[in-house]
């Protein structure tokens, strides 16, 4: 198990398109929920570069938010970020990542658009989310009901990103065979 | 480039060992679950809040954690304080203020250099199961210095299409921009492995010359 220098310079590229998602203006629904960009990259990383090493770029992104650079959506990071109630969709990151390029893998097409779209969407919503809420309910102390009416908000943003991840996966992979996401990584 | 939050200054926090400051964090975040009293954990509370201007912050950094966690606060109050009672709601609010405020605080009042050699130095026993810090710490470099290049290349992608009468089409500018960055990505991979990583990752600190990548 070891990764060459490509993989690694892999990794930091997609860590830079996470960062480089927050900075993108985000939008607020009526209820005042920010929607963001962000969560997309780890839909990304997974689809585009598989399993380990996307679990590696996101690892590198939360490193850098733990060493105290503002790189989630609205200029937010540091330590002060894994305190917060939506600490465990950080921690889920990698995670989410890894389990979306295992899923691409798994269903055998990276360049078909709707296994992606499934894929990213069972690892970038159902993983994440699995960190997420259960981390906001033993911070915030609230009960699981009150927290998933809030975390719902967030869903119908999701369900496009997943679908808009995937695509874009697909279609790199046909444009970039190179990448070589026909083998489980 | 992307800047850190490390606000400088000479306070007793800026001039406290990292590790130090990190193990105090952890030891306050572990410790505050066994804490129960509303007041107490209040009052811890206000003294974190006011530790930011007493290490030289100013007062607005700290108002800008609490505005941040505003949303979950009355979350909180709302749900918590209707099951449980007002004591329950104020504790919890106040031990998240405190956990919050204290690792911010943290983040502040350390630089990235710093908490990077920590990191490098706390991984450095993991060496022979295959982890390996000076490779890790090139990746975070790299990262840091691809943010702002993949932006330029966003704007090309984006003037590209711009060209054509077709700015608005963000989606069909997706794919041309992530293939770009992976093409830029091989070139430097190519760049870096015909110099080494080992050259590399020496360029940047000279401290642990026999750092490999694949062990």
């Amino acid at each position: 198990m070891s990764l060459s220098t490509r993989d690694l310079v892999l990794m930091g590229l997609f860590a830079a398109v996470m960062a480089a998602l927050g900075l993108l203006p985000s939008f607020v629904l009526p209820l005042g929920v920010p929607i963001t960009a962000q969560s997309m990259g780890c839909m990304l990383a997974g689809a585009i570069l598989g399993a380990r090493r996307g679990f590696g770029a996101m690892l590198i992104f939360v490193l850098l938010l733990a060493l105290g650079l503002p790189l989630l959506a609205g200029g937010r990071g540091g330590l002060g970020v894994f305190a917060s109630p939506t600490g465990g969709f950080a921690i889920g990151f990698p995670f989410a990542a890894l389990a979306t390029g295992w899923l691409v893998a798994r269903f055998g097409h990276p360049t078909k658009a709707l296994p992606s779209i499934l894929a990213c969407a069972l690892g970038g919503i159902v993983v994440l989310y699995a960190f997420g809420i259960p981390y906001w309910v033993a911070i915030t102390e609230s009960s699981l009901s009150a927290v998933l009416a809030v975390a719902i908000n967030f869903l119908p943003g999701d369900l496009v990103k997943a679908v808009v991840a995937g695509l874009v996966a697909a279609t790199v992979h046909r444009g970039y065979p190179a990448l070589g996401g026909h083998r489980a990584r | 480039m992307i800047a850190g939050m490390h606000v400088p200054g000479v306070s007793v926090l800026h001039r406290a060992p990292v590790g130090l400051k990190l193990l105090t964090l952890a030891a306050l975040g572990a410790g505050l679950f066994f804490v129960a009293n509303p007041w107490i954990l209040g009052t811890c509370a206000v003294f974190a809040f006011l530790a930011y201007p007493a290490c030289g912050l100013g007062w607005g950094r700290g108002w800008a954690q609490i505005r941040a966690l505003t949303f979950f606060l009355v979350l909180i109050a709302g749900s918590q304080a209707w099951l449980a009672g007002w004591a329950s709601a104020a504790e919890v609010s106040a031990r998240l203020l405190t956990l919050v405020l204290c690792a911010t605080l943290v983040t502040f009042t350390t630089p990235l250099s710093a908490l990077m050699e920590t990191l490098e130095r706390t991984l450095a026993p993991l060496r022979p199961l295959g982890v390996h810090p000076q490779a890790l710490a090139f990746a975070l470099t790299l990262t840091i210095r691809f943010i702002p290049v993949l932006m330029g290349l966003a704007q090309e992608t984006r003037e590209a299409m711009a060209a054509r009468g077709r700015e608005r089409a963000w989606f069909a500018m997706a794919v041309p921009l992530v293939i770009r960055a992976l093409r830029m990505a091989d070139q430097v991979a190519e760049a870096v492995e015909a110099r080494g990583l080992d050259a590399v990752i020496e360029g940047r600190s000279d401290s642990h010359p026999n750092g490999r990548l694949d062990g």
